[in-house]
């Protein structure tokens, strides 16, 4: 059974790290009509590099086409869903029923896909969009067990459906808050998240926030009842994070896939992701109605995660030393973990760091490169973070 | 000239008194969010009037709905829905198929390819008046504005007054009024079993001049307003309100445009 993951990627340099970290496709947003107008994003000769990249490795790249439309948009949109089409992405990610129509009515080679923005939640609702030629379904985030499996039964469509990651505390595309706060508009990807601010009655101070999204323990059930893909969210995400979550996934659900996944695995690699985020999750609608334990009262409760130490340049076998790109605080004496998408997770004191042919104890600049000798082999795009205990 | 109708979303405030070319939308009780009162079928006894869902539906609402709509009394002609899962039910049902998709339909591109399944639709408030009226210069038949009421800013399926109440141990109510902590900034928060619809906490008022044959009349949304229609109508022809959203504001999605 081919379950696909899927992992989000802001700019080419984060692409590359999530297939080499074991994503079978990725999601990406244009300059324009995409919903994260934060994040670098690609032209389209970005975009044609990026598709070539992902197919090389046969593997593909979905492209979001996700804001809600205005007028102005009109003027190009036809051009650009052309432009797409002749560099080959495997699908748009859209959830505007005129995108959807005007590339069936003009017969544009593209495969669509129905953006969680669509908030389908059930059967009906999915009928309505395969009949329009949709072939994959974004399940709202606030889709059930019951209701991912009578959507399965019923239309046999694919299902796409995030797994982990930052969750709306509305229902996706239902809410202008950033809008009326910020002017920001949150339906044209600039949302300032204000859900995460603070707000007052005559009583107290709290936040609305959600804890983000967490279904390792569903993966199998999922499965079970028709979901086709499973999705990472953050393309406003580091490549740590992206490399982190990415791999994560991706050994678990090939595990799982193997009958190999024991509770023992499950819980490392519950932790790492844990740690990753820096923000505490849950399962949310997954099997119940979240209730106040599944969000967040007091403001920004994020710790600044420096876990991520290195990025592997390079690795000089005859004399094992590895060249590092510095990305946190690391001295002489740090018991830390390099991992990658070809080597097992695996645990390094740092004993000595050269740069520029001398020894030092602290690497402290960002972005310096040192050496570090390193008894086993390593490559390039493989990284170093502290110790997680297993 | 043709009449211009008013849909007006009933509430508590509103005394069902028939008035011409007003219209009135019941929020039907289970399928509706951001209302502290909702209505069965069996409470709708006016003429000519339609049922108001806006609630996103899951598979189980969408099977109880399917078995009230058997039971719809002659005197509803017609639905405004948010969930297109309801248009799949009554598609081929003899009444009108209204769209209200809150915050979906702000290009006449959008609203015009809705209009090839839908009765008529329901125009965004979130756009410019400019935007307003080249929707109506450009849509393929005649749509309906927000006229009056408080703008719906956030719809989640979360209990988030309750779950608010909880974490502190302090009673829930159905309606908070809260206030953003830095900008001051007011809303309403009015939650059911169904989840929580935030407000914008000024009486929004669509601005004066708006004249298109392209209209098939305005929204209007009583609930928290405590007016009667007449006096709902009569504020709205007036325009005597400060509040126009968006009508002057373009939002921006280039955060160095802020």
């Amino acid at each position: 059974m081919d379950i696909e993951l899927l992992s989000p990627a802001g700019d080419l340099e984060k692409l590359k790290i999530a297939l080499l970290y074991g994503a079978d496709a990725v999601y990406v947003g244009g300059y324009k009509y995409n919903l994260r107008a934060g994040a670098k994003n690609f032209s389209l000769e970005e975009l044609k590099e990026a598709t070539n990249y992902a197919h090389n490795l046969h593997k593909k790249i979905y492209v979001t086409v996700n804001v809600v439309l205005h007028n102005e948009d009109n003027k190009g949109l036809k051009e650009y869903l052309y432009s797409l089409s002749k560099i080959k992405i495997d699908a748009v990610i859209t959830s505007d029923i005129y995108i959807i129509s005007l590339i069936k009515e003009e017969k544009i080679p593209l495969e669509v896909h129905l953006s969680t923005q669509a908030s389908v939640t059930n059967d009906k609702a999915a009928s309505f969009y395969k009949n329009l030629g949709v072939s994959r379904i974004v399940l709202a985030r606030e889709t059930s067990k019951e209701d991912i499996l009578k959507i399965k039964q019923q239309t046999n469509i694919e299902l796409e459906c995030f797994i982990h990651g930052a969750m709306c505390t509305s229902i996706s595309g239902r809410c202008i808050m950033s809008n009326v706060l910020t002017n920001r508009d949150a339906n044209k990807g600039a949302c300032a998240q204000v859900c995460r601010w603070t707000y007052q009655d005559e009583e107290k101070t709290f936040t609305m926030s959600s804890k983000d999204l967490n279904l390792v323990n569903y993966m199998e059930e999922m499965i079970k009842i028709g979901v086709n893909s499973f999705k990472i969210e953050g393309r406003m995400r580091g490549i740590y994070y992206i490399a982190t979550i990415t791999l994560c996934y991706r050994r678990m659900l090939d595990a799982l896939l193997n009958n190999t996944l024991t509770k023992e695995k499950k819980d490392y690699y519950l932790k790492v992701l844990n740690r990753c985020a820096n923000r505490q999750s849950a399962p949310q609608f997954f099997n119940h109605l979240p209730d106040y334990n599944d969000q967040y009262y007091f403001g920004r409760n994020e710790q600044s995660n420096q876990d991520f130490l290195g990025l592997v340049l390079d690795y000089d076998l005859e004399n094992k030393l590895a060249t590092i790109e510095q990305r946190n605080l690391f001295q002489t004496g740090d018991v830390v973990e390099f991992f990658g998408p070809n080597i097992e997770t695996k645990t390094y004191t740092i004993n000595e760091i050269f740069a520029k042919d001398q020894i030092i104890n602290r690497a402290n600049h960002p972005r310096m490169i040192v050496q570090l000798k390193v008894p086993f082999k390593l490559n390039p795009y493989d990284m170093m973070h502290i110790k997680i205990n297993d | 000239m043709k009449k211009i109708k008013y849909y007006i979303i009933v509430s508590e405030s509103i005394s069902l008194k028939k008035i011409s070319n007003v219209y009135y939308l019941f929020p039907l009780k289970d399928f509706s969010v951001g209302f502290t009162k909702t209505y069965e079928l069996a409470d709708i006894k006016n003429d000519n009037s339609y049922l108001y869902i806006n609630r996103i539906l899951h598979t189980k609402d969408i099977e109880k709905l399917k078995q009230i709509l058997t039971k719809l009394p002659n005197n509803i002609i017609g639905i405004f829905f948010e969930d297109l899962g309801v248009y799949e039910l009554i598609k081929h049902m003899p009444i009108e198929k209204n769209l209200y998709a809150m915050h979906a339909n702000c290009s006449y591109m959008t609203i015009n390819t809705y209009l090839k399944y839908m009765t008529t639709i329901v125009v965004s408030p979130d756009i410019t008046l400019d935007e307003t009226n080249e929707i109506l210069k450009n849509a393929t038949k005649p749509v309906i504005l927000y006229g009056l009421g408080y703008l719906p800013t956030m719809y989640s399926r979360r209990m988030l007054n309750q779950n608010y109440a909880s974490h502190y141990k302090i009673a829930s109510k159905k309606i908070l009024n809260i206030k953003e902590t830095i900008t001051k900034y007011p809303f309403i928060s009015v939650e059911n079993e169904w989840g929580t619809m935030l407000y914008d906490d000024h009486l929004y008022c669509l601005k004066p001049n708006i004249k298109s044959q392209n209209i098939t009349g305005f929204l209007i949304n009583s609930f928290y307003t405590n007016m009667d229609a007449k006096e709902l109508i009569k504020t709205f022809k007036n325009q005597s309100l400060e509040h126009t959203g968006f009508l002057d504001n373009k939002t921006t999605n280039k955060i160095k445009e802020v």
